[in-house]
């Protein structure tokens, strides 16, 4: 049985060399000028610098969790998974079933509506690190404060953005891709 | 002026002589150091003396000719006085000997004081400013010894001047006395020609007369214009102009009231009389030709003549119908199906006005139009359905429980929509 996550010492402050220590070195930068930058960027770049992002937070997680990673219950991973996004400054992480398909959730996001491809790249590359799953997040819908991700493979998730492009709703995309799985 | 005159005249000024030589005097003996001092109590150098350096030698000269001239004159006299020398010293600015003695080297702040005779003053301009007062001092006297030549010096232009002996006031030297101003209050004085001044009425009419005339003046309006910034005045009262008299009661009572009778205004219904009318004259007849006014015509216009402008009617037959084989305007199609289908299935047209509510159309209610074939109104906006259908995901639900989340990752990877 995994343990909790445990944000304890996650975070190091070394005031006297100026570090914050995160697993690594990393630098506490304002949402918003990171969100400038990743429109200067582009989706390809800012897609990759979220998977270091995301592979950052997956490695952890496997550290933690060990060979018991592939044991973990829905609630475990989602208790560290989510940890390390929060701890990131990322958002509330939430975790839906939707029949077969796997959706994430994301409350609260310091990015409010934008960069919606920079946290589905974090959760691509938490997925591929932490699990050993090359996989893709599909944006299905968001508001305010609330994005919704499928966790598909590429195919199926091309699929799904093309139905959701025709002006078909996120439930109905997933129905239809349950459909068509369970006829194939 | 006769030698009586002159006589009496020398032999009152003697006399003032010897009385004012009875009482102290400034002797030449007291003035002698002071003049002598004169030059040192000035502070102007030796060389130029002042103006009044002449004074020691006009005094001698005065004392010198006061004794031969007296002696000579009035030789009948008993005792000769010694004739007193009239300095015109002011008293209260001159120190006395022993103090400018011990002081010799005192110089005045100011101007060294001049000893001046009474004979550099200017007599004109007192005799000028002087018209009916006569005040005439001893110290302005040109000079002390009293002569005949010198009386008669004096007495001549007094004589042309028209003044009386009670004119001239003689106040000596060393009596400051008040001066003696003879004025003549028996004179009535009237008051000049051009003086404003009210005069006392002698009697009660001519009071009462001038008080009328006071208020007359009074009463004039002045025909200077207020200026604007004076603020409201009251209206000048236009001139010539009175208000009416009061009409005499008394007169109206007692003349006797002219009332018309009957008939008098029968009188001047008929018309005015011949004593009103007064001179009749008759006017001639105009000569010449006779005009009269021609009677205005009113111009008609001319009856225009007929043109050929008449359209010829179409046929009978063609005027009561429409040929089949026109068509209807493209925009029009629509419509004119859609009249025609209303009448095929009997269905009432929509109300025309929306102002009037359905209820009280008259005729059958209009139906539904449905909101795909509204074309004005909201845009109703359906929200979506949520996903699928309960059925559905339950029996997915009942099939699939994943124990793991890399059951579940499994699993939603393995949804191909292929």
């Amino acid at each position: 049985m995994a343990t909790r996550f445990n944000p304890s010492g996650s975070v190091s402050f070394d005031l006297v060399r100026g570090r914050v220590d995160c697993g690594g070195d990393h630098v506490l930068i304002s949402a918003d000028a990171l969100v400038d930058l990743c429109k200067a960027a582009g989706d390809e770049a800012v897609s990759d610098f979220g998977r270091r992002i995301g592979t950052a937070a997956g490695r952890r997680i496997a550290d933690r969790l060990g060979d018991s990673a592939s044991s973990a219950t829905l609630e475990e991973v989602l208790d560290h998974l989510g940890g390390e996004l929060a701890v990131l400054g990322l958002g509330s992480l939430g975790l839906e079933r939707w029949g077969r398909a796997l959706v994430l959730t994301v409350d609260g996001g310091p990015f409010g509506q934008q960069l919606d491809r920079l946290l589905a790249s974090v959760l691509e590359g938490a997925m591929q690190r932490a699990f050993g799953r090359d996989c893709q997040a599909v944006r299905l819908v968001r508001d305010d404060r609330h994005v919704r991700f499928l966790i598909a493979n590429a195919a199926s998730a091309r699929k799904v953005a093309a139905w959701l492009g025709s002006g078909l709703s996120y439930g109905d995309a997933l129905t239809r891709l349950q459909n068509t799985a369970g006829v194939a | 002026m006769n030698a009586q005159e002159q006589i009496t005249k020398l032999q009152g000024l003697l006399e003032r002589i010897q009385k004012n030589a009875a009482g102290p005097r400034v002797s030449a003996q007291a003035a002698a150091p002071m003049k002598l001092a004169a030059p040192a109590v000035s502070p102007a150098p030796p060389v130029a003396p002042p103006p009044v350096a002449p004074a020691p030698a006009f005094a001698a000269a005065v004392s010198s000719y006061a004794d031969d001239a007296v002696d000579d004159l009035l030789g009948a006299l008993p005792e000769p006085s010694p004739v007193p020398v009239d300095i015109d010293v002011p008293l209260d600015s001159v120190p006395p000997a022993a103090e400018i003695a011990a002081a010799p080297s005192f110089a005045p702040p100011s101007e060294p004081f001049a000893l001046v005779s009474s004979g550099h003053l200017d007599e004109s301009n007192d005799l000028d400013e002087v018209s009916e007062v006569r005040v005439t001092t001893a110290l302005r006297e040109p000079a002390v010894e009293v002569t005949v030549a010198a009386i008669e010096a004096e007495a001549e232009p007094m004589g042309t001047e028209e003044l009386s002996d009670d004119d001239l006031v003689e106040v000596t030297e060393g009596t400051p006395q008040p001066t003696d101003v003879d004025i003549d209050f028996d004179d009535d004085e009237q008051p000049p020609a051009s003086s404003q001044r009210s005069r006392v009425a002698s009697s009660m009419d001519e009071a009462l007369a001038a008080a009328a005339e006071q208020a007359e003046a009074e009463r004039e309006v002045p025909l200077k214009t207020p200026p604007p910034e004076s603020g409201p005045q009251a209206a000048p009262l236009p001139s010539g102009l009175s208000a009416p008299h009061a009409p005499d009661v008394d007169a109206l009572l007692d003349s006797e009231l002219d009332i018309p009778t009957h008939a008098d205004l029968a009188a001047a219904a008929a018309g005015p009389t011949a004593e009103q009318l007064g001179q009749t004259i008759d006017l001639e007849e105009a000569r010449g030709p006779t005009l009269e006014l021609a009677e205005h015509r009113i111009a008609t216009p001319a009856p225009s003549a007929v043109e050929e402008l008449e359209v010829a009617l179409p046929p009978r037959d063609v005027a009561l119908g429409y040929d089949e084989s026109l068509q209807p305007p493209p925009e029009a199609r629509e419509e004119l199906d859609a009249h025609r289908r209303r009448l095929e299935d009997d269905i009432p047209p929509p109300p025309e006005s929306l102002a009037q509510l359905p209820s009280v159309q008259p005729g059958p209610a209009p139906a539904i139009v449905p909101l795909e074939a509204a074309a004005t109104g909201p845009e109703v906006i359906a929200r979506p359905a949520p996903m699928g259908s309960p059925e559905s995901f339950g029996m997915v639900r009942d099939a699939f429980r994943p124990s793991t989340f890399v059951e579940l990752l499994d699993a939603s990877l393995a949804l191909d929509a292929q």
